[in-house]
């Protein structure tokens, strides 16, 4: 019973102590009838080198061990009809009956092939790459450990067919983010659910990358039904790293990475500007002169901010894992810490993450585990709009000081960005403690119970601060703002697991419990002003802001029951089903409950008779095809009731105040009762073929994922005085097709060559059905049935127009061209049509905003003909979701040399480039238009030019440079990138064994390499945070090109 | 059975019925908000949900108290000053305030939404649905509260739907609140006529005859004088572009009587004697309390109040706290009327009359800031100003009563009122003979509101009303819209004035609204 203290008990939530109470009551309990054998053996490869690490596990039990750095095991048995099944990485998995024997001698011969690989297909089960129905890809041990993956979006990227990681290359603090097989949900981003050693969450941000073991990413529905409520997006498995019995293991590893801003862009300098402006004030040459006063200090700079805000960032990485275990206990517990000062000055993350893992066999029967980690995040955000985007918009010519060499703040109405990034404060931090216990029982040989309790506690906060030196002419009054938010999440689950062979050929597994979880959500926040000191942040120093302080508080939960069960005949005929069950808050009481089914079949047709011809050369073909059907409750918490909400607060908020009295009033979000569960219904059909020893593992897939009733919130007609509600707005299709292919051309004793492909051809987004009171046109994009999602929606820019006379247009709207123009461009003496001949009809005149467009206005397409150039001229030009992306990892391994080059691309998508077309609007006399603007505007009539007239007396009058609707801002988005290089060196045994360790490891690796693409700006490669606006360049952190170094050794 | 699997079994039913069961966890309260079963059951409720109703006014006029681009400034300075003649757009102005400054709208202008009057609209609307359930409820809610809370709810909604009228003309008749959204809110507009006769005045009466009379009103909110100022003002409307006429004039004049029979936000009976006279205005000294403090004044009949603790920055188109204002003073203007600094007290109250940086863009009435020959330089970044808009005022009665007496040929009690107003700024009466027509009298009174009534949200409908946008918008616009050769610099004036009269004179309905409610129409010209 001693244990039972040591146990730590969470919150006394009832249900919450009696889970534990109960588990510890089953330690307690089975630990009394405990009984065992010892066995012990050694483990070694068909070379007589002894294996470390390998599995030795009792066939239809919990327990288990590893091999240790002499290959050796000891492992207690429940008696003598055991088998050992030993199985390790790369090598074909043994079973070896126990029949009296008391030592072994193994060996295990290389596997070129992944069929016996054990997949986590999740609640507990495990199937074999061989038997699997549905479409599962994985990153191996071995993928992982040659990547060396600085986040999960990094360790995924270009790994697995349909799997779109993206990461910003450059921002220290941004995740990434990861979106399986297109979009299938609009609401709450397009993350998958990260199942982390069984326990389900939202994001994998407390995880360290180096924890994992190995990923599993379930792509169909046959899959992932069984998380039914939260897996529409796919689901994303994680198993991290335990403790395998004996001597306890070192392992440290430390990289050093150099980083360089990989796309360096053409700045505005003084002398494009001065040159522009001469151009501005009439005339190239003989315009008024800019700047005429030479002598003055603050006006005769030529500041290249770009070069003033990036630096060389330095990165560094300190892991330090141990782990080992002796008696039944595991253990494997890590440290890792990362210093990123990244490439904008002064911007940097710093974080820590510990995480122990611990494992207990307590009786042969019963194990219990424990997995605890904590992550200590922060860093400095630095306003990408403040300064990455200022680059572009304050003259060259200004100084960055002061005359007493302080840093100047404004200056012609623009913020110096330098000064914004140095004194600037955003700082996020997050804490989270994350604790999951684990209980299992084995039951019988066959079945097995697990409970388990998991509780994760996010605090994040957040402190902003400008100090009075760089608020507009230093005047104040300086400010900052602090916001705490903490998120609590909790998450019990019970099932039983059912594995039994029936008469040999028939294998039955299933798996049915229960499980529910809970979230909720707190917030607060206060903004302050007129510090009285700047170098304290809290409230006493400074004047609270009434309108910045509030708080927000919200939660949710689901309950869930589950069943799955998969039945193989002979590995030949495999089929599975799987039903679920769910009930969210987030819905109203008829709608709570969703039910969701999904099957599955698979066909070893290689095992047939009939194909005995193709022995020779193909090991293994299946044939395999899913159906089912997934869930979302993605929606705001309460969005099915119409509420009354109440506020102090800027009424921007929506909140009110009047005269002292805070308001009451409904929300402008109206409440749906008869909101429900969002469907998404995927097809997946694929052949698994294995041929030439497993030298070549082809994966051809093809799925169709359609959702139905997407959550998503509905713009209502302003005149009900509302803004929105929650709907079933319609649905969307997703169909592609996957080729993963994994080969070996080469291997022989010394050299090896493995190529890992995929494939991914798309047509994602395809809206099949929209509800007719939907928006149609959100900011740049159109929104429409038999559309697809990321459309943009823009005018079509054809050039600009040479003279006034040029804008002439015969009945038909064909364009004239003039003849016989006069230097003014405001006459001409005749017109011809495009084909020569001469017009004499009545001339047309397109007009925008009310005036007859002149020389040097854009060229608009008038796709309606009316002669006005107007929002209804606006159409479809482009889509930002790529139709093709492909990954591929190449492997050479040479003695002790191990090289992978991964080059990833995606084809077919738009960007639209916001940062060049805001730079070009709000030129003025305080910002530069962009380079490409200067040399390629309009100026005189009669220039043949690109860029409209955009001198300060005429620009945008005649709506010309249309932001979020140009479609000379729409550029190509693809690009193939080398995106990773890494050349390792595992130092020979004798080496290694000299200093007692037990392995070394040094590595050079460079990320974002090369980057082919015709998009100008930054990179083409970015987060966006609304499905709907993909593709919309807005201004991201820049991506760096990194250099790094590596040494990992293991003791 | 052993009694370990007995031990062994109830422990795992335990679990299980303690992860499965409880299926009231998927059945939560709402954490930030009431539902509306759950409310209108006392004397706050009806509190908070009247102020909720004044917020979304007070945020349409004012703006959202933020300073960000979309909200720079309420509608009211936008409908109803910068079309017309005394401001323009700045260096500084968006495409859609220039748009205003030269009669070029377009329906993505930023103004030209009506979704902040229809929230106005539908707090009201679920006020009138509501409160009438409370008394039941709370004892303590007497029909008098009830009444007066009601005549509020009926006259802000009566209100809201006038300005929609006067900016867009027709538009959707919304009386009920809109809570099933399985039902379309789709609705095709309503003839702004019907939307007079059959909604804003039944509302407005509605509103009279439940008003509590001979109250002494807090200024912040209607009272008894603001409806009748209402009346009197949409029966203005109704007489000129409605065609009313005469019928209409007399009856704005009936209900000019009836406000003169309220009490100020002092205590003050407006005029006693239904003839108002010099002692019932404000004196010219204290002429900036209209503004400053409308709490003190006998002038004042209905201001929006703010405070910019709670509700943000006051950030009008005019703001001194911003240096980079997207509205200025009409430079003609401020030269013509800073010409009068000696004469017209009301020049240094309102305007500076230097022409440096920062100062010409500047409106300093709603501020207690005197320029003065040094000038003074704007309080940049300092957010910290309340600004209290007029809404209506006896001021603005006065020159409407001398319109209506003008437009029905009653010429001497028309000089009666105009010269209470201008007496008080020049300090000396127009005599009859200076204004022997009606013409000459009508002019007069639009050129003395030019200059009582500067940035008070009036002006464009006080041209239309008067059928003088074309005379003084014209050249105004001919100047604004002239175009400059880009080699020689030369500005040649536009000759075609304000065009496309009249369907210009009401705003574009906004993408926005025609993108979320394919009924509505957009207005010819547009």
């Amino acid at each position: 019973m001693e244990r039972i203290s040591t146990q730590p008990i969470l919150k006394p939530r009832n249900y919450l102590l009696k889970l534990m109470l109960s588990v510890l009551v089953i330690l307690f309990s089975a630990s009394v009838f405990a009984q065992s054998i010892r066995v012990t053996g050694v483990v070694k490869d068909p070379k007589g080198e002894t294996l470390v690490g390998v599995n030795i596990l009792v066939k239809g039990t919990t327990i288990g061990t590893g091999s240790d750095a002499n290959g050796k095991f000891s492992i207690n048995i429940p008696n003598n009809n055991a088998v050992l099944v030993v199985s390790y990485i790369g090598h074909i998995t043994k079973e070896i009956p126990v029949a009296g024997k008391t030592n072994f001698d193994i060996t295990l011969s290389e596997n070129e092939s992944n069929l016996d690989e054990v997949v986590v297909t999740g609640y507990g089960q495990t199937v074999k790459r061989s038997d699997l129905v549905g479409s599962i890809g994985s990153v191996s041990a071995r993928q992982l450990k040659e990547r060396q993956p600085t986040s999960l979006a990094d360790a995924l990227e270009g790994q697995i067919a349909g799997v779109q990681a993206v990461t910003d290359g450059g921002d220290p603090l941004s995740p990434g983010t990861i979106q399986i097989r297109g979009m299938s949900t609009l609401n709450s981003g397009n993350g998958p659910l990260y199942v982390i050693d069984g326990i389900l969450s939202d994001d994998a941000s407390f995880l360290n990358a180096q924890d994992i073991a190995t990923i599993e990413v379930l792509k169909d529905a046959a899959s992932a039904a069984i998380y039914g409520v939260r897996g529409a997006n796919g689901v994303i498995l994680i198993t991290t790293k335990g403790g395998q019995e004996g001597k306890a293991r070192l392992n440290v590893n430390y990289y050093h990475l150099l980083g360089r801003l990989a796309h360096k862009l053409q700045t505005t300098s003084a002398r494009d500007l001065t040159y522009y402006r001469r151009v501005e004030n009439g005339g190239a040459g003989t315009g008024a002169a800019v700047n005429p006063d030479s002598v003055s200090t603050f006006d005769n700079k030529d500041n290249d901010y770009q070069d003033l805000l990036f630096r060389t960032s330095n990165k560094d990485n300190v892991n330090i894992s141990l782990s080992g275990g002796k008696g039944g206990l595991l253990y494997y517990g890590s440290l890792n810490y990362i210093n990123d000062q990244s490439i904008v000055i002064n911007s940097y993350a710093r974080s820590l993450i510990s995480s122990l893992n611990v494992e207990y066999q307590a009786t042969d029967k019963f194990k219990i585990t424990n997995h605890i980690s904590f992550n200590y995040t922060t860093g400095n955000a630095i306003d990408v709009g403040n300064t990455a985007n200022q680059v572009f918009q304050r003259n060259p010519w200004v100084s960055l000081y002061r005359p007493d060499g302080s840093m100047a703040g404004y200056v012609e109405s623009k913020r110096n960005p330098v000064a914004y990034a140095l004194y600037g404060e955003n700082v996020p931090t997050t804490y989270t403690i994350q604790d999951d216990m684990i209980g299992n029982y084995q039951f019988t040989k066959d079945l097995r119970f697990t409970a388990s309790a998991s509780a994760r506690l996010d605090d994040f906060n957040r402190q902003t601060f400008i100090p009075l030196s760089i608020t507009s002419g230093a005047l104040g009054p300086n400010s900052g703002t602090s916001f705490v938010d903490d998120k609590l999440y909790y998450d019990l689950q019970a099932f039983f697991n059912y594995n039994k062979t029936f008469n040999k050929d028939h294998v039955l597994s299933a798996v049915a419990g229960f499980s529910r979880d809970r979230h909720n959500d707190n917030g607060y926040n206060l903004a302050l002003q007129n510090y009285l000191s700047e170098s304290i942040r809290v409230s006493s120093v400074a004047t609270l802001v009434n309108t910045g302080i509030n708080s927000t508080a919200t939660y949710s939960s689901t309950e869930s029951m589950f069943a799955r069960a998969q039945y193989a005949y002979k590995d030949k005929y495999i089929v599975n089903g799987t039903f679920r069950r769910d009930g969210s808050s987030r819905f109203g009481p008829d709608n709570k409950w969703g039910n969701f089914v999904a099957g599955g079949a698979a066909w070893r047709i290689s095992s047939e008779k009939f194909m005995d011809w193709s022995k020779k050369w193909l090991d293994d073909a299946k044939i395999r095809g899913s159906y089912g059907e997934l869930g979302n409750d993605k929606e705001s918490d309460f969005a099915y009731e119409t509420l009354l909400n109440f506020g102090v607060g800027t009424v921007t908020t929506n909140s009110g105040v009047y005269n002292g009295l805070n308001a009451a009033y409904v929300s402008p979000n109206l409440g749906n009762p008869t909101l429900h569960w969002e469907k998404t219904a995927i097809q997946n059909y694929g052949i698994d073929l294995t041929m030439f020893g497993g030298r070549l593992i082809v994966t051809p897939e093809f799925y169709i994922k359609k959702t139905n009733g997407l959550l998503s919130s509905q713009i209502l007609p302003e005149e009900t005085g509302l803004r929105s509600g929650a709907v079933n707005l319609g649905n969307i299709s997703n169909k592609g097709f996957e080729v993963t292919i994994n080969a070996t051309p080469l291997v022989n004793k010394n050299f090896s060559w493995n190529i890992n492909g995929n494939i991914t051809f798309q047509d994602a987004g395809l809206i099949t059905y929209l509800n007719p009171t939907a928006t149609a046109i959100q900011g740049s994009y159109l929104v429409k049935q038999g559309g697809h999602i990321g459309d943009f929606y823009l005018l079509k820019n054809l050039g600009v127009y040479r003279w006034d006379v040029s804008n002439a247009y015969d009945v038909n709207g064909n364009r004239l061209n003039p003849v016989g123009v006069n230097a003014a461009g405001t006459t001409a003496t005749g017109y011809t049509e495009q084909d020569g001949s001469t017009y004499t009809g009545a001339i047309h005149q397109l007009t925008r905003n009310g005036k007859i467009l002149n020389g040097g206005s854009t060229i608009w397409q008038d796709v309606n003909n009316d002669g006005v150039i107007d929002e209804n001229d606006r159409q479809v030009l482009g889509n930002a979701i790529p139709k093709i992306l492909f990954g591929v990892t190449n492997y050479f391994t040479y003695k002790g040399f191990t090289l992978s080059v991964l080059v990833n691309a995606a084809f077919g998508n738009k960007v639209y480039n916001s940062v060049a077309n805001g730079v070009n609007n709000e030129s003025s006399n305080y910002t530069p238009p962009t380079v490409a603007a200067i040399y390629n505007s309009w100026i005189h009539p009669g220039d043949i030019a690109i860029y409209p007239n955009m001198s300060g007396a005429v620009k945008d009058t005649y709506g010309s440079i249309a932001t979020g609707e140009n479609s000379l801002y729409l550029e190509n988005g693809s690009f193939i990138r080398l995106a990773s290089v890494k050349l390792s060196y595992n130092f020979p045994t004798k080496i290694v064994s000299k200093i007692k360790a037990r392995n070394i490891q040094a590595y050079v690796y460079g990320n974002n390499l090369l980057t082919w693409t015709n998009y100008d700006w930054f990179d083409p490669e970015f987060t966006v945070t609304n499905p709907l606006q993909q593709g919309f360049d807005s201004g991201k952190y820049p991506r760096r090109r990194e250099l790094g170094l590596g040494l990992n050794i293991g003791f | 059975m052993k009694m370990k699997n007995i031990i062994i079994i109830a422990t795992l039913l335990v679990i299980a019925i303690g992860v499965g069961s409880c299926k009231k966890d998927v059945s939560l309260q709402p954490s930030s908000g009431v539902t509306i079963d759950g409310y209108f059951k006392n004397q706050n409720d009806i509190t908070a949900s009247l102020a909720g109703i004044y917020s979304a006014f007070q945020e349409e006029m004012e703006g959202s108290g933020n300073g960000s681009d979309e909200g720079y400034g309420g509608r009211y300075h936008y409908w109803g000053d910068v079309r017309g003649d005394a401001f323009t757009s700045s260096t500084y102005a968006t495409y859609s305030v220039i748009e205003m400054a030269h009669n070029t709208l377009e329906f993505s202008n930023s103004a030209a939404d009506w979704a902040g009057l229809y929230k106005t609209i539908g707090r009201a609307n679920l006020a009138i649905k509501y409160f009438p359930q409370v008394p039941a409820s709370d004892p303590n809610v007497t029909p008098t509260i009830l009444n007066n809370s009601l005549a509020q709810a009926y006259a802000l909604r009566a209100e809201s739907y006038f300005y929609i009228v006067r900016v867009w003309g027709d538009a959707p008749k919304w009386t009920d609140p809109y809570l099933d959204i399985t039902k379309s809110g789709n609705k095709a507009r309503t003839k702004a006529a019907a939307l007079v006769d059959s909604l804003i005045i039944p509302d407005l009466t509605q509103a009279y005859s439940l008003i509590q009379k001979n109250q002494t009103p807090t200024v912040w909110y209607v009272g008894e004088g603001a409806i009748c100022a209402m009346l009197a003002d949409v029966y203005m409307w109704r007489a000129s572009v409605m065609g009313g006429g005469t019928a209409d004039y007399q009856n704005a004049i009936s209900w000019y009587n009836k406000l003169f029979l309220a009490k100020a936000p002092t205590g003050k009976v407006y005029s006693a004697t239904q003839s108002p006279a010099a002692a019932d205005i404000e004196t010219a000294a204290n002429w900036k309390n209209l503004f400053l403090n409308p709490t003190q004044s006998v002038e004042p009949i209905w201001s929006i109040n703010w405070d910019y603790t709670v509700n943000g920055c006051a950030c009008i188109p005019v703001f001194v706290g911003l240096s980079n204002n997207y509205v200025q003073l009409d430079p003609q203007f401020q030269a013509t009327w800073k010409l009068q600094y000696k004469t017209d007290m009301r020049v240094s109250k309102s305007i500076d009359t230097l022409n440096t940086l920062n100062h010409i863009n500047l409106l300093y009435k709603y501020y207690n800031l005197i320029p003065n020959n040094t000038g003074i330089t704007p309080v940049a970044s300092n957010l910290n100003f309340n600004v209290y808009l007029p809404m209506y005022r006896l001021g603005d009665v006065l020159l409407e009563y001398a319109e209506a007496s003008a437009q029905t040929g009653d010429l001497a009690t028309a000089l009666k009122y105009l010269n209470l107003i201008h007496n008080r700024a020049y300090g000396s009466n127009y005599t009859s003979a200076q204004l022997p027509t009606q013409a000459a009298m009508i002019n007069a009174i639009l050129q003395e509101d030019l200059y009582e009534l500067l940035g008070e949200g009036k002006r464009f409908f006080e041209l239309i009303r008067t059928n003088h946008v074309h005379a003084i918008m014209d050249p105004i616009l001919n100047l604004r819209n002239g175009v400059t050769d880009p080699i020689t610099g030369i500005t040649t004036p536009d000759t075609k004035g304000f065009q496309d009269a009249p369907n210009r004179y009401y705003w574009p309905v906004s993408q926005s609204a025609l993108n979320a409610n394919p009924l509505l129409k957009q207005n010819p010209g547009y």
